[in-house]
Parts: C-alpha cells; sequence; structure tokens
C-alpha cells in the first residue's frame, strides 16, 4: 500500500471496494477513483489518444488531461470519466480506454514509434486519395485507433432532471475566498447558492497545510461550513459545477446527485440547473502548468500542487522517489509537506538560481532544467542540462499557476496578461459578476480575504443588504514567486497537450504552415481541443508560440472560451424529457371513449386524435375507413373536432377585426351565421382556414385548423396590440372549454333532435345552412350549435362544456342506435373531404396563395386586410398560375400517390417539364376508386386533360385525367338537405 | 327527453401525497372578464362597486371577505376570476356581464393544487419563476411555462399553490408535477 | 436572457416568442391609389442592426402582451421594454408632431 499512517480527510472506518481492469482493490471513504488508484501503486492508467503513450495521472481535479477511464458496466457504463473528479463508491468498476490488448502491452503503442509521421496536417494530408476511401476505410479505422471511451450503444437507464433555481448571490467554488464570501453573505441575510464541483468544499484548503486565524485550514473549513449550514438563506451545493455563465446572469450548472451508483437509485443522476442570479461572486481558483521538457508525458510526472494534495488530503504516498522541478515557490512546499510526511524527496530542481532555499534537509539544483525522462510504463529517472541523472518514479512538476478565468470569459471577454505573476487574470468581467481569490490572479491569502472583504462589502451593499459583524481572517505568510518562461524550446518529444498529443513539434509544424494565429493553431494542431479543453496545457501551447513567432505572449493572444467548463453528459441536457415527458400530450374530450372502443391513434400537433375505429373482423384500416365513410354518408356519424383552435372575438369592432384579418369580407355576416374564412400572410401566401360564426353583434367564434391553432392566436394579437391599438376587440382561446362533435350524414338532424331540449327548433326553415346558435341539450345543457359541413353531407358541429363530453359520448350513442350512429376518425374525415375539394393543411402549405386554392374571388378588393393587396401583384394573380383541381386515374384500377409531380403526356419526367404535384390523395368509397386534389398550372382551364402523375421515387408513371376538385355532391344539394 | 348527462373532471378528482408534497384536483369555475376599450377607467371602481373589494394590479390577485372568489389581473385589459362551484356568483357575474365582456372557461382549465413542506422544491424542477416569499408573495398569480406547458400559478398561501393549466394536457401536467415531487423524494 | 417584462418584472426569455423588427408595427394602410410600393418595403425590407435594435417579443407564455424590447444585439443588453401599444402611440404622436 502506498498509503500513509494517519494523515488525510478519508474515513479509514469505511472501506469501498472496487476494481480496475477486473483488479480488485480497495480505497477509503473521502477518496477519488484517482487517489484510490494511487494508494494502490497505481500510476498507469491509460493510454494516450493518438500515439497510445502509456499515461498516468496527472492532477487531482477537474482539468485532468490523461486519467479518463469507463466507469460501469453494460447499460450503466459512461466513457471518459475523469478518475480524479469522481468520488469512490463501493463496487465501483472501473476500466482503461483506449488500448488494444492489454494496458501494459497496447498493441498500438507502434503509433508512438511512427509519430515522426503522424504530426500536425498528417491526416488531412495523407488520406487525400483516393477520396472514396476517406469514408469506408481511412476514418473508421482512424477513429478506432484514435479514441476514447465507448458507449453501450443501449438505451441509458438512469434519469436525469433540470430546475431552476434563484437567488442574490451566486458564489462559484468553495476554497478560502468563496467561503469567506459565502458567510458573509450569510450573514447578511441575502439569498445564497455556493457551489463547488469537489464533494468535499474547501478548495485548496483541504490539500493544504495552512493556519487561518490560529487554526489549521481544514479545521477552519469545517467550522465555516457548518455555520453557513444554519443559515435558511444559504444553499450549499457540492458535486455541483458551474459549467456556463450566460447572459443576464444565468448561469448552467450541473449537479451529481447519486454519482455513479446508477444501479441503486430510482432518483435522477444528475441535475441540471439554471441559476438566476442577481450578482456572483468566482472563486474558482487556479490550476497549475506544467513545464516543458523531453517526454514529459510518462505516468508518475504529475502537477506538484496534486501530489501535494492527494498526500494531505488522501494521504497518499506519490512514490518511493520523489522528485520536484519548479521555477516557482510553490514547488518547495510541495518538497516541505511531503518531506514533513516522511516521504523520500530525491531532489528539488528549480529553474531559477537567484533564489534562498526555504528548506532543510533536502538535495537540491538552483538554475537547472530537466531536459528528458526515462521510464517504460512509469518514470524511473530524469536528466538535468547539466548531464546529471536522478532515479525517480515520481516527478512533481509546477510551471506556475493559471487562474481558472473561463466563467468570465463565456460572454466574450478576453483574459489580459499579468507580467507580475506570468498569468492570464479575467479581462472584461460580465456585467455582475465579481472575481476573487486566486481566480483573480492573487495568490497571497491574506491578501485574498482583504480584497474579497472589501468587493463582497460592495456587492451586499449593492444588493439591498448590510455586512453584519466583522470577519478578520488571517493566514500564514505564503510567497509566490514565479520565474518567465522560458526563453528557449526545449528538446526532443515534449508535449503541451497531453489529450490530444499534441507536442511542441506539432506547433511548429503548424507555425511553418502559416497556421500562426491562436485560433488556427487551435485547429489544425487540436491543442486544447480535447474533452478538457486545454486546462493545463492552453497556456503552455501559448508560450511555445510567442517563442517561435516572436512576439510577447499577450500580443498572442488565447483562443475563445465557450461553455461547458466540463464535460456535460448530453442526458442532462435532455433532462427527463424522453418517454413521456418528450412533450406534453393533449387529448380530445372523448379519448378515454374511443379508447375503449379499439381506436387507432394518430398525432396532430400535439393532440393525439381517433384515425379509424376497427371493428372486429376488419383485417385492414381501408376496411374500417371505408365503412365510416359510407355509413356516415348513408345514415349519420360523429367524429370529435375539438382539436380545431376555437377563439372567441369580442368587441365593439370584432367586425372590423374580423373584416381586417381574413381575406374575405365579414362585416355584413349577420347575427346567427356562420362564414368559411380564409386567412392570409400580408405577403399573399394563405395562411389558415376555418370557419367563424356570429353570436351577437360584438361576439364572434372563430375556428382555426388543429395545428394553427396556437399561431393564429398569435397572429391575431399581434394584429390587436400592434396594428390596430385602438379597436375594441378581445380575444381568448376556447378550444379547450368547448368539446366539440361533428355530426354528420342526412340522419345528423334527425338524430340531434332527439338529443336537443324542446325549445330549440333545427328545422330545415329555422336552422339552415350556415346557421349557428345557442341550444340546449339533455335537459338543459347549454350547448352551441354550427349548421356547417366539411363532409358535404348534412352536417352539424356540436359544442358543449368539456365537462360533459364523456358522458355526452355514451348517451349519445344509446340514442343513435336506430340510425345506425358510427364514430369515425380523422381518416374518414380526410376522405370525405376530398371527396368534396375541401383544402386542408397538405393544400395551405405556406407556398399556396388564395388564387391557387381557387379562393381568389373570394378576397376582398375594396377595404384593407391582411395580404389582399399583396395579392394582386403579377406572379400571384398573372396567367398560368398553379390552380387547384381533382385528379382521377383513367385505369380505376391504379391508386394515386400524394407528392406525385404532374408532367404532360409524352414529356419525359424533368424539372422543366414539371407542372405542379399531387397534395392529397383518398380511395372514394363512393366513386370506388382512388381520387386526388393537386396544383397544376392553369388547372381549372384543363378539365378532362390527361397528365402523368409521376411518382420520382419509385419512378411510377399513372395516368390521370384533370377533373373539378368536387367529385362528390359537386352542387352541394345534401347539406343544404 | 329525460336523459341527463353528468360531468367528469380532467384528474378524476386525484389526491395524492408524495413525500412532503400533496396533490390535490381543484376545479373553480373560472370566468374570464375582458374591459372593453374606454372602460379601463372606470374598471377598479366598478369592480369594487359589484365584488366589494380590491382590484389586484397585473400579476397579483385578491380575494372577496370570504375567501369564496378570487380576482386575478392577468393582462392590461383582461382579469379570470374564480369561485368554488355551487357558491352564489351567478348574480355578480349577471351584473358583471353589463360593462364587461364575460366569457366561461371553466372547462378549459385543470386545476391542481400543491402544498406541503416540500411543494417549493418540487417546483423549482419544472417552474422558472422565483417562488421564494421576497418575490412572490402570498396571492401573486402569474402565468409561466413549466414543461412546455402554459401554467397559471397562484400562490395561496405559504407552501401552497394553485395551478392552472391547459384541460386537454391535464395528464401530461399532471406527470410533469409528480415525476417533480418523486425526484425530489 | 432575461426580459424585464413593464409589470410582471423579470422573465426568462423562455416565455416569449421573438417576432422582429419593430417597424413592422408601422404596417402601411390600403388606401386608393394603393401604393404597392410601400407595401412591398413594409413587408421585406427591415433593419437588421449590430448594436441596438428594438424587436418586438410576444410573451405568451405571461401576458400575451406584445412588447417592444430595445435591445443591443451585440451585448445581449436590453436597455428597455414598453408595451407595443404605448410605444405605438408615442410614435404616432411623435411622427404627426414632425
Amino acid at each position: 500500500m502506498f498509503r500513509l499512517e494517519s494523515r488525510g480527510l478519508i474515513n479509514r472506518e469505511k472501506r469501498l471496494n472496487f476494481s480496475f481492469n477486473g483488479k480488485k482493490l480497495y480505497g477509503y471513504d473521502g477518496d477519488t477513483l484517482a487517489s484510490a488508484l494511487l494508494a494502490n501503486g497505481n500510476h498507469l492508467v491509460g493510454r494516450s489518444f493518438k500515439y497510445h503513450r502509456p499515461r498516468g495521472i496527472f492532477s487531482s481535479g477537474s482539468e485532468e488531461p490523461s486519467a479518463l477511464v469507463q466507469v460501469g458496466l453494460g447499460a450503466n457504463t459512461e466513457p471518459n470519466i475523469r478518475a480524479t473528479t469522481i468520488q469512490l463508491f463501493d463496487d465501483l468498476v472501473a476500466n482503461s480506454q483506449n488500448h488494444f490488448g492489454p494496458l501494459e502491452w497496447d498493441f498500438m503503442r507502434v503509433n508512438d514509434f511512427l509519430s515522426p509521421f503522424l504530426s500536425a496536417g498528417f491526416y488531412y494530408k495523407t488520406f487525400m486519395w483516393p477520396k472514396s476511401f476517406w469514408e469506408k476505410i481511412y476514418e473508421p479505422i482512424i477513429r478506432k485507433a484514435a479514441g476514447l471511451g465507448r458507449l453501450s450503444g443501449e438505451p441509458d437507464p438512469s434519469t436525469y432532471d433540470k430546475g431552476f433555481l434563484h437567488c442574490d448571490l451566486l458564489i462559484i467554488g468553495a476554497g478560502p475566498s468563496g467561503l469567506q464570501s459565502a458567510l458573509m453573505a450569510a450573514r447578511s441575510g441575502a439569498k445564497v447558492i455556493v457551489a463547488d464541483e469537489d464533494f468535499l468544499l474547501g478548495g485548496s484548503l483541504n490539500g493544504d497545510h495552512t493556519q487561518i486565524n490560529n487554526d489549521t485550514g481544514v479545521n477552519w473549513v469545517k467550522k465555516t461550513i457548518e455555520e453557513l449550514m444554519s443559515f435558511k438563506n444559504v444553499r450549499l451545493m457540492p458535486k455541483t459545477t458551474i459549467y456556463g455563465a450566460f447572459d443576464h446572469g444565468i448561469f448552467g450548472a450541473l449537479e451529481i446527485k447519486t454519482n455513479l451508483e446508477r444501479v441503486k437509485s430510482d432518483k435522477p443522476r444528475q441535475v441540471l440547473w439554471r441559476i438566476y442570479a442577481k450578482q456572483s461572486v468566482l472563486c474558482s481558483g487556479s490550476s497549475e502548468r506544467s513545464l516543458l521538457f523531453g517526454n514529459n508525458d510518462r505516468p508518475g510526472i504529475m502537477l506538484s500542487r496534486s501530489v501535494r494534495q492527494y498526500c494531505n488530503r488522501w494521504g497518499i504516498i506519490p512514490g518511493k522517489k520523489i522528485s520536484i522541478y519548479t521555477n516557482n515557490d510553490d514547488g518547495w512546499i510541495t518538497a516541505k509537506d511531503l518531506k514533513e510526511a516522511g516521504c523520500n524527496v530525491v531532489m528539488v530542481i528549480d529553474e531559477r538560481s537567484d533564489i534562498v532555499v526555504p528548506i532543510k534537509n533536502v538535495d537540491y539544483r538552483l538554475g537547472k532544467k530537466v531536459m528528458d525522462t526515462k521510464g517504460s510504463l512509469r518514470i524511473s529517472s530524469l536528466r538535468l542540462d547539466d548531464g546529471t541523472t536522478v532515479e525517480t518514479d515520481c516527478l512533481a512538476v509546477s510551471g506556475g499557476f493559471n487562474p481558472n478565468v473561463h466563467l468570465t470569459c463565456h460572454e466574450r471577454g478576453r483574459p489580459q496578461w499579468q507580467e507580475k505573476n506570468h498569468c492570464f487574470i479575467p479581462g472584461k468581467i460580465p456585467k455582475g459578476m465579481e472575481v476573487v481569490g486566486a481566480a483573480s490572479g492573487a495568490f497571497d491569502l491574506n491578501n485574498i480575504f482583504d480584497e474579497t472583504s472589501l468587493k463582497m462589502k460592495k456587492i451586499l451593499s449593492y444588493l439591498g443588504y448590510k455586512h453584519q459583524g466583522k470577519i478578520k481572517l488571517t493566514a500564514a505568510q505564503k510567497p509566490y514567486n514565479v520565474a518567465p518562461f522560458s526563453k528557449s524550446l526545449a528538446k526532443g518529444k515534449v508535449w503541451v497537450d497531453l489529450q490530444n498529443d499534441v507536442t511542441i513539434k506539432d506547433i511548429k509544424i503548424a507555425v511553418q504552415e502559416g497556421f500562426h494565429s491562436v485560433e488556427l493553431l487551435k485547429r489544425y494542431t487540436t491543442l486544447g481541443m480535447a474533452t478538457d479543453q486545454g486546462k493545463t496545457s492552453n497556456v503552455l501551447g501559448l508560450s511555445v508560440l510567442s517563442l517561435l513567432k516572436n512576439e510577447p505572449i499577450e500580443k498572442v493572444g488565447t483562443t475563445i472560451y465557450r461553455p461547458p467548463f466540463t464535460p456535460v453528459p448530453i442526458g442532462a441536457f435532455a433532462g427527463r424529457s424522453r418517454g413521456k415527458h418528450f412533450k406534453p400530450v393533449r387529448l380530445t374530450p372523448s379519448h378515454q371513449w374511443a379508447e375503449q372502443r379499439n381506436a387507432v391513434f394518430v398525432e396532430t400537433g400535439n393532440w393525439l386524435r381517433a384515425q379509424w375505429f376497427p371493428l372486429e373482423g376488419e383485417l385492414t384500416w381501408r376496411e374500417s375507413v371505408d365503412r365510416e365513410v359510407l355509413q356516415t354518408r348513408e345514415s349519420v356519424g360523429i367524429c370529435d373536432v375539438t382539436t380545431l383552435g376555437k377563439i372567441d372575438i369580442k368587441g365593439r369592432d370584432a367586425g372590423a377585426f374580423l373584416n381586417f384579418v381574413y381575406a374575405n369580407n365579414f362585416g355584413k355576416l349577420a347575427v346567427g351565421k356562420v362564414r368559411y374564412g380564409l386567412m392570409l400572410r400580408d405577403d399573399g401566401i394563405a395562411f389558415d382556414d376555418g370557419t367563424t360564426a356570429r353570436f351577437a353583434e360584438d361576439h364572434f367564434v372563430m375556428t382555426t385548423t388543429t395545428t394553427n391553432a396556437v399561431t393564429v392566436f398569435r397572429h391575431l394579437e399581434f394584429c390587436r396590440q400592434c396594428l390596430k391599438p385602438t379597436w375594441d376587440v378581445h380575444l381568448l382561446s376556447t378550444t379547450d372549454h368547448w368539446a366539440q362533435f361533428a355530426i354528420a350524414g342526412p340522419n345528423s338532424r334527425a338524430l340531434l333532435s332527439e338529443i336537443i331540449d324542446s325549445k330549440s327548433d333545427i328545422s330545415n326553415a329555422s336552422f339552415p345552412f350556415m346557421a349557428c346558435g345557442k341550444v340546449s341539450i339533455f335537459n338543459g345543457i347549454e350547448a352551441r350549435l354550427f349548421r356547417i359541413s366539411f363532409s358535404g353531407e348534412l352536417a352539424y358541429e356540436l359544442a358543449l362544456p368539456r365537462r360533459y363530453a364523456s358522458s355526452f359520448m355514451e348517451h349519445i350513442f344509446e340514442t343513435g342506435k336506430k340510425f345506425n350512429l358510427i364514430p369515425y376518425g380523422t381518416e374518414a374525415l380526410g376522405v370525405m373531404r376530398i371527396e368534396k375539394g375541401h383544402a386542408a393543411g397538405n393544400e395551405l402549405n405556406g407556398q399556396t396563395t388564395a388564387n391557387n386554392l381557387g379562393l381568389g374571388k373570394m378576397v376582398s378588393k375594396l377595404n384593407d386586410c391582411i395580404g389582399n393587396t399583396m395579392s394582386e401583384r403579377e406572379k400571384i394573380d398573372g396567367e398560368g398560375i398553379l390552380k387547384l383541381v381533382g385528379f382521377a386515374p383513367t385505369n380505376k384500377m391504379q391508386t394515386l400517390v400524394a407528392g406525385s409531380h404532374f408532367i404532360p403526356k409524352g414529356k419525359p419526367a424533368k424539372l422543366q417539364n414539371d407542372e405542379g404535384w399531387m397534395s392529397s390523395v383518398a380511395f372514394s368509397p363512393m366513386l370506388n376508386k382512388s381520387i386526388g386534389l393537386g396544383f397544376i398550372k392553369a388547372g381549372d382551364q384543363r378539365y378532362g386533360e390527361k397528365v402523368d402523375s409521376v411518382n420520382p421515387l419509385n419512378k411510377e408513371v399513372i395516368e390521370v385525367e384533370i377533373t373539378s376538385p368536387h367529385f362528390f355532391d359537386p352542387e352541394g344539394d345534401r347539406l343544404r338537405g | 327527453m329525460d336523459k341527463k348527462i353528468s360531468p367528469t373532471t380532467p384528474l378524476s378528482g386525484l389526491h395524492s401525497v408524495i413525500g412532503n408534497v400533496t396533490l390535490k384536483e381543484v376545479n373553480p369555475e373560472i370566468f374570464c372578464i375582458s374591459i372593453p376599450k374606454k372602460m379601463d377607467k372606470k374598471v377598479t371602481s366598478e369592480f369594487k362597486r359589484i365584488l366589494k373589494f380590491d382590484v389586484p394590479i397585473i400579476g397579483q390577485s385578491s380575494l372577496n371577505k370570504n375567501s369564496t372568489i378570487r380576482l386575478i389581473k392577468n393582462s392590461l385589459d383582461q382579469f379570470f376570476i374564480l369561485f368554488e362551484r355551487n357558491s352564489e356568483v351567478a348574480g355578480v357575474i349577471k351584473s358583471l356581464e353589463k360593462d364587461f365582456y364575460i366569457t366561461e372557461q371553466s372547462d378549459a382549465w385543470v386545476g391542481i393544487e400543491i402544498f406541503g413542506k416540500s411543494s417549493h422544491n418540487c417546483l423549482e424542477r419544472i417552474c422558472p419563476l422565483d417562488l421564494s416569499a421576497e418575490s412572490f408573495g402570498v396571492n401573486t398569480a402569474v402565468r409561466t411555462l413549466m414543461e412546455h406547458l402554459n401554467v397559471l400559478i397562484i400562490k395561496t398561501a405559504e407552501d401552497s399553490f394553485l395551478l392552472l393549466s391547459a384541460s386537454s394536457s391535464a395528464n401530461s401536467f399532471l406527470s410533469a408535477v409528480e415525476t417533480s415531487a418523486q425526484n425530489i423524494v | 436572457m432575461i426580459i424585464p417584462h413593464p409589470y410582471l418584472g423579470p422573465r426568462d426569455a423562455c416565455e416569449f416568442v421573438y417576432k422582429g423588427d419593430a417597424e413592422l408595427v408601422f404596417r402601411p394602410e390600403r388606401v386608393e391609389p394603393v401604393d404597392y410600393d410601400a407595401f412591398h418595403d413594409y413587408l421585406y425590407l427591415r433593419q437588421n442592426p449590430a448594436g441596438i435594435h428594438k424587436e418586438l417579443w410576444y410573451h405568451e407564455y405571461g401576458d400575451r402582451s406584445w412588447l417592444v424590447v430595445t435591445r443591443n444585439t451585440q451585448t445581449h443588453e436590453i436597455l428597455k421594454v414598453e408595451f407595443a401599444s404605448n410605444y405605438i402611440s408615442k410614435q404616432k404622436n411623435r411622427k404627426s408632431n414632425v
């Protein structure tokens, strides 16, 4: 074991079993997978992306570029999990990624020997020829070789959720400055959310030996959290990553709820929060960067602060012979802590020569550089520029610290260069955000505490809260001086980006080939484009580019930082929106009734509608639909048409308003009458149609098509509020209030007479075609009756309050038995409207005008209405435009296909001969043949002409005759009967 | 005609308890009152005369003395009036009808009452609004978007809300609320 | 984005539906002789500035009001939100005063 006897914030009472590559191991509660692996002496955890080089654990946090593992089995498996961030749990199963054969003996390591050929741009240049090989051969092979983890290919059994949180102040990061901010805000009474990606709050304090106010840092963290937990106005959110900062103080947060113990919980595994914060404080700390030297990617080479944290927080012995390579004071703190813990520190190498060595009893070299390392699966030795060779199995490297500025840049902010600490610090910060602590480029705790206090006082007073009591924090002095980037390029195979295998050589090639702007360099070499988004590599890459271009690093600049800060699973973005939660379903008032009668349902928008009602013995849908049509036309049928949008229009100017929004005239519509209305867009294209009934001088009821109900309402509100703001018009959607049924067929009046209370007279004389009125049914239920017909039959639409719909269906079918009453679905409805030649959604497809639809004469020439002026454009109104007509196959046995195109007889089926298209087809049981509606040039003048209806998909050609669109009862005798 | 048809409710009288959240179907009568142009100056006085209680501002609601009638101001020129079924408000509606446009809306909505200690945490998962006491006081009544659905949310007491959504999607709406309650248990 | 509604306070943009340039509220009226060019310009010529822009937003999941939002399209900063009806009457007064 590589575990110290007593150190660390782990619960040694609670042993947790886990496995790595099948090997059974154990760790403790409080471990990450990485710390548990290191405790078992396991540095090698994977192979690199391109060259399949052995890779180890490099860091101890979310910046980890190398230690990506596959966690879980079967459908629960999840690839590319950073071993450094996942909290160890019992029975965790982890496997390494990206190797063929065993991890120690990967067959693809040959890529490493081929690396001279595999540098930047290699793929672009090599796999050019033959072109057809790319998709089928080269790409699959390259993808297989260069890869990360694997998906299970099965549906994810876990659930996810989303949510919304609101606060006065969002504190991002719970390190020293974050906790101090939280404490000040909590005591002031402000509503605070504290989010930190770690499962243990405290940030760097958990991994450092610090003194705060004469207490240890760790104790101060504990006490502070205890106090914070006592406040109702504080929400502590560990395991929560703020992954993006968006406009107006909106933040995206991913909260890990159940870690990866997927199988054990039916609760959401992760919750994606949208946090609305009036103000935010970014306390995201800093990430360490490496140094550039030959073979700096071997397992055992780690970031210095991480090595220290593994030792302090998790009680790990990172190696038997530890060496430290630093260019700043922080490396010496690692040396000191390791020595205190009893680890064997073989040498500290500092690039700086003019420093006072802060610790005793350690071998060190000043002003020296590491040149190269050796070792096969782990570092075994290093060589200095003076030729000294040092045997070592763990090299802690510190190249200085990069403030985690990411969230300050998500709204296009660009970081600035800070010469003093040789790092990028926040530039233009988003409105409402403050940055404190190491994230702002401050590295001394006392300074940080003082500055945080000042900034927090300002924020709290801006929010209208008063800072309460005194918080004075003092910490032990900790100097931080860092050397500038090296002035010469390191030699050998020097890794800049460990995850995407980008070396100094790749950057050189990119610059040679002209890709020397940072954005181009990034895309050509893939530097910083991996799942870690270059947290440990970007600034190093910029330093190399700055050397190669001989430009100061601030002039080289940075690439754009974009969300997410760390990867967010797609499952979390989807949240619960899968299965029945994907979108809401709207049910018609007769849904349950129809369900009990085995109706087949169809989705129309969000609605589920009965498509047909199969009877026992009916084997095909056509049998059912034909029967429904025939029986309705023979006697009477009923269809739920509730889904049509219903808009109540009231007001003194309601009549004028309808005259304005419809293309045809509504001004003279009498009370108690219904009229068909065609709605155009202002450019003359048909938008929607329906009927509107006038119940009173100042009260109309409009219907819209099912799918346009929402957009028509929106459009009418626009017309009302923006185009006619002085008119007295009021709109209300009543779609869901009224259950509406079409009752169609020669016996419809007789059937209605049975349910309508005696005082309502619906005889043909007093309630003729296109009449409407209030009636009472079933002993006093108030309903609305419209004598309108979509089917072409004697027909009514009856609207009654939704609450009675279920009972109504039971009763009317009881009553209707003597008329052989049947329910019919949307399919029969469609057949009957095509037989009648009524246009519907297929014809109002956003490309057709009133003229195309054969309704040109309806469009008002006199008054101003939406769409009439532009309808007069030549292209819309001219000769030879498309007209809606009917089509019937000359061979009655043939079946027409919607979407077919019309080609004149004897001409090839080519685009230039295309004369129009078939928009709707049906088998007409009345005519016993296939019929269709469609648009063809000057169709209304070509009745009797034969053309070819061509289906370009199967090349089928059917000869059709152009006819009137009114196939059935063209005189309309039935509906007036 | 001797037959009578009977009413049903969208959720058949749902009443369920999930953890610290109780869900209950309620079916208030709902009428929409639209204010004619030129009446907008007289609304407050007329309402006060007929209803005998104060008129709320947009996004708020007010109650009569016995808390049997709730008046919600939806927008510049529209109110909703909610009252329990069977209560004697027919007269009130009649009086309002003289000067205002009244449209019945009762059956357009499904009502779910949600209350209990965790109701706030439950709604957090679907409601984008800040429901904390400071910004969403009792009697606040606003429309918003929950799981693709238009919802009128009314805070009836601390930890107690009335949610109104379209009756046709009642089942989907209920399952959105139930799922939230289950997810936080 | 958050749109501060004149009465309902800050609301998430998900409650709104976007339409476009606020000039759309100034639709020409059809009077004889019909000015087809005016309709053409109304329909097809819009401003699309990189910077401050007046836009129409509809509070569909809210009070159903059409709003004129003055927004900087580069920074998304929202400078002003008003009811379309108020905006129209103000603009018309201004125009008639000129």
